[in-house]
């Protein structure tokens, strides 16, 4: 992720597209039928067994909606792993952010995952292994004002970087009287 | 706070002492933190 964020199982931060670029892997297989985007009331948040309630499956959906109308950086944050791989199509690449941003402007609702960047475009689609931001995570409502537990990683990170982590989420003001 | 130490070849004092540094960098963002860990992963091969 970020670039002065990370950790291991959630992202915080705006990611570099060059960054990106740069360690990403280029995919030398055609996209399997596994290999879509799910909707958000299917496979949205962690991991969740069934479908979520339709409230939260709307606030997710309003919310990508908003960032991408919105120009927001939030959506680039929060797809930001799907650059990491390219789809090989017909000897064309292709990266996968721009198939996020087509589902979106589509109104479908797409889940956004955040993987580590030395996985390979296969590793993408388990919906029961999906990682979400901590943005999407909090603003969806799936914590239900409950606290949560923030994942700190540390053997591929830095101190500095999990401090960025947590005070990104403070200085986002995300429920963080909540998990103390 | 851990990551998969599994494998990686990591030696459980080094493991205890990044802890440690992550712990103080944590806390010196907000000392109220309640922290957790280090902990393991699965010792299955090939993770």
């Amino acid at each position: 992720m970020p670039n002065n964020i990370c950790c291991n199982t959630s992202r915080a931060s705006t990611p570099s597209i060059v960054r990106h670029r740069a360690h990403g892997r280029r995919s030398l297989k055609e996209p399997s039928p596994k290999q879509r985007w799910t909707r958000t009331a299917q496979a949205g948040i962690g991991s969740c067994a069934r479908p979520l309630p339709a409230h939260l499956d709307d606030a997710i959906f309003k919310h990508l909606r908003y960032a991408w109308f919105s120009r927001s950086q939030e959506l680039r944050w929060l797809c930001h792993q799907r650059t990491l791989s390219w789809y090989d199509i017909g000897g064309w690449s292709f990266p996968r952010y721009p198939f996020a941003i087509l589902r979106i402007r589509s109104s479908l609702a797409t889940y956004c995952s955040s993987i580590d960047s030395w996985h390979e475009a296969t590793s993408y689609f388990n919906p029961k292994e999906a990682q979400v931001g901590f943005d999407l995570f909090y603003q969806s409502g799936v914590t239900r004002g409950l606290p949560a537990m923030m994942p700190i990683a540390m053997l591929y990170e830095t101190p500095e970087n999990a401090a960025a982590e947590i005070r990104y989420i403070e200085n986002h003001n995300i429920r963080s009287r909540m998990w103390r | 706070m851990s990551e998969e130490a599994d494998g990686q070849f990591m030696l459980p004092e080094d493991y205890g002492a990044l802890y440690l540094q992550y712990a103080a960098a944590l806390h010196k963002v907000d000392p109220a933190l309640k922290l957790g860990g280090p902990f393991l992963h699965w010792a299955e091969s090939g993770h």
